[in-house]
């Protein structure tokens, strides 16, 4: 085996955030469905989380919680986890504001298919009338 | 005490923006609306005072930092105030206050309802704070989360309407938002891993130690953020949501996120490039030829798409795509009039398109109709209106002493220095395909005969002050641009590393 399939699979969390990362974009940009979009965008912002947790990930490392008495411990970085803490409060707020918008569309025009939405308008635009 | 007032007062810029937007329906509900509006339109005056008065301290002082909550910078969010700045807090001062003050005249009945515009008061203020926070800021994650902000607060006020087509328009807009600020997230965590560091000045001097180890993770990285700022700001191929969003929006709305949303992301996309990366590593990684040929593309693509537009406001944003086109050229470009165009073009497009979405709402509003080809007449029921968008339109085609002329001059002369004679011929090529897309409304406002005698229609004193603020400031830019030109090449100074010229 060479070097660099040795060194793939001692990083393996970054090859698979990335992999995670480009499922969800491609569940966004594929789906249709409105309610599989949203969930692509989870997806694609879960495999963030890992690429940034497993960065400050250490072997061997502890909850960095500093313990005076044992000075043999590692720690893991608090960083990257407080920053994703972040990530995940932005990351709800997106898909509840894309679930009230997905609610609004529903309301407006009796699906949640794309493609259906798209068909609807174009009609109503070619008959001149405006959707309620 | 005078340094102490001018450190918080860039903190201070962004705290008072946010927790006016969070009073703003409990203002609504224990005042009169209108009051809650003027304290709005108050604040946002403030906000550009607070930005005059930062820039004037850090062109007579130089650069400053301010370390939010007493915490020194590894460990604590830095602010870091430099000339880019103060350029931005001056440009969203200049362009929100007048589209504060425009939007104040009959928010309700455009909205909807009182209680949806006290939350269209709030999105409105939550945004330009996040814009300020852009400005200010230092440290990589804090503008990812200052984007997030501003993301959510633009799409909501897409759909501050509340009908179809504006509503599909906001999800088209969030879903592609979204990977773009998954993009940047991403690309923040590869400098993470690269360097240990968030500070965008740590990162610097890591990256100009060690870059050389690790080009193409750095290039990789690079990439992600050109993506993830490329979709936002709409730059060409990645523009596909800003029409549907820019032109179902209400007008305010539109004249914001035109005018400004999209270039919180730019000045972000600059810091990121030329502050935490470094001038000295950009320009020698082929992202600059990038830019600077996605510009070019953009700017004829985006004035041709305009040309085949009937509809103004879808006009007008297909316009808006060819000239953020004008602003990566000038990123591209990578010297220091490249730069300087680009905070120019910065100011001037944003104070004209806020003024021209600002005058076609108007000319929408009054006169019911929506599409070029109808509005034989309006310019003679509406004069004041109309003359002010033929300034914008003379401004936005770079006409001299408008504003326009003298960031496509800059432009222009970035190009001649690198050599770039295509830029050159397609800056001028833009130009003439604005006139193109711009003068029929004009000749068709004025000069063509309409069906019926035109109704002279009553715009309120209050939108025409607000319209005729913004021609104000576009002529006064275009004849006297000493000022802002000198904070403009100070802001590419300090973007470049380079000394300071006497």
């Amino acid at each position: 085996m060479g070097e660099f399939w040795s060194r793939i699979l001692q990083n393996y969390p970054y090859v698979f955030a990335l992999a995670l990362f480009a499922i969800g974009i491609y569940t966004i940009l594929t789906h249709s469905n409105l309610f599989k979009k949203v969930i692509g965008i989870n997806i694609m912002e879960g495999s963030i989380y890992i690429l940034f947790i497993a960065a400050g990930n250490v072997r061997g490392g502890v909850a960095p919680i500093l313990d005076m008495t044992d000075t043999t411990l590692t720690y893991v970085h608090p960083l990257p986890q407080a920053l994703m803490l972040t990530g995940i409060v932005v990351s709800v707020s997106v898909t509840a504001l894309s679930l009230a918008l997905i609610m609004k569309l529903y309301r407006f025009y009796g699906t949640v298919d794309a493609k259906e939405i798209m068909r609807i308008r174009t009609e109503v635009r070619a008959n001149g009338a405006r959707i309620s | 005490m005078a340094l102490a007032f001018r450190d918080n007062l860039a903190v201070l810029v962004v705290v008072a923006l946010l927790s006016t937007a969070y009073i703003m329906p409990l203002l609504t509900k224990i005042r009169r609306f209108r009051v809650a509006e003027y304290f709005a339109v108050a604040m946002l005056g403030l906000a550009l005072s607070g930005g005059i008065y930062l820039a004037r301290e850090i062109l007579l002082h130089g650069t400053f930092t301010y370390a939010v909550g007493g915490w020194p910078a590894p460990w604590g969010i830095e602010l870091s105030l430099d000339a880019v700045s103060g350029f931005f807090l001056i440009t969203i001062g200049v362009v929100a206050t007048p589209i504060m003050l425009y939007a104040s005249v009959d928010l309700i009945k455009e909205v909807g309802s009182r209680s949806r515009a006290a939350w269209f008061l709030t999105l409105f203020l939550l945004l330009v704070a996040a814009l300020c926070g852009l400005a200010v800021t230092g440290d990589l994650f804090n503008i990812y989360v200052m984007v997030e902000v501003a993301t959510i607060a633009s799409c909501a006020i897409v759909a501050a309407r509340n009908d179809a087509t504006s509503v599909e328009a906001t999800f088209k807009y969030l879903m592609l938002a979204t990977i773009g600020s998954g993009f940047v997230l991403l690309g923040i965590g590869f400098l993470f891993v690269l360097t240990g560091n968030l500070n965008m000045n740590f990162i610097a001097q890591e990256l100009s130690m060690s870059w050389q180890k690790y080009p193409t993770a750095l290039w990789v990285c690079l990439s992600f953020f050109m993506v993830g700022f490329g979709v936002k700001s709409a730059l060409f191929p990645l523009h596909v949501w800003l029409p549907d969003a820019h032109s179902t929006a209400i007008a305010p709305s539109s004249a914001m996120l035109s005018s400004l949303a999209i270039k919180g992301y730019i000045i972000a996309l600059l810091k990121v490039f030329y502050v935490a990366v470094g001038a000295k590593i950009i320009t020698r990684l082929p992202i600059t030829d990038i830019l600077t040929l996605l510009g070019m593309v953009a700017i004829i693509a985006g004035a041709l798409f305009a040309l085949a537009q009937d509809e103004l406001k879808r006009r007008l944003a297909f316009s808006t795509i060819s000239q953020v086109g004008y602003i990566f050229l000038g990123i591209g470009l990578g010297n220091i009039h490249g730069l300087t165009g680009t905070f120019m073009h910065i100011l001037s497009h944003a104070t004209t398109k806020a003024l021209l979405f600002l005058a076609a709402g108007a000319m929408i509003k009054h006169t019911g109709k929506s599409r070029i080809s109808e509005m034989a007449g309006v310019g003679a029921a509406m004069p004041v209106t109309v003359g002010a968008f033929a300034v914008g339109s003379l401004s936005m085609i770079g006409i001299p002493l408008f504003s326009g002329f003298v960031s496509k001059w800059q432009l222009l002369l970035g190009s001649l220095a690198n050599g770039n004679y295509l830029a050159v011929l397609v800056l001028v090529g833009g130009s003439l395909l604005a006139a193109a897309y711009l003068l029929p409304v004009l000749r068709m406002a004025f000069f063509e005969r309409p069906l019926q005698k035109p109704v002279v229609a009553n715009v309120s004193y209050v939108q025409l002050a607000a319209l005729l603020f913004l021609v104000v400031v576009i002529i006064s830019v275009g004849v006297v641009p000493d000022g802002v030109l000198q904070l403009a090449s100070e802001a590419a100074t300090a973007l470049l590393g380079l000394e300071v010229l006497p």
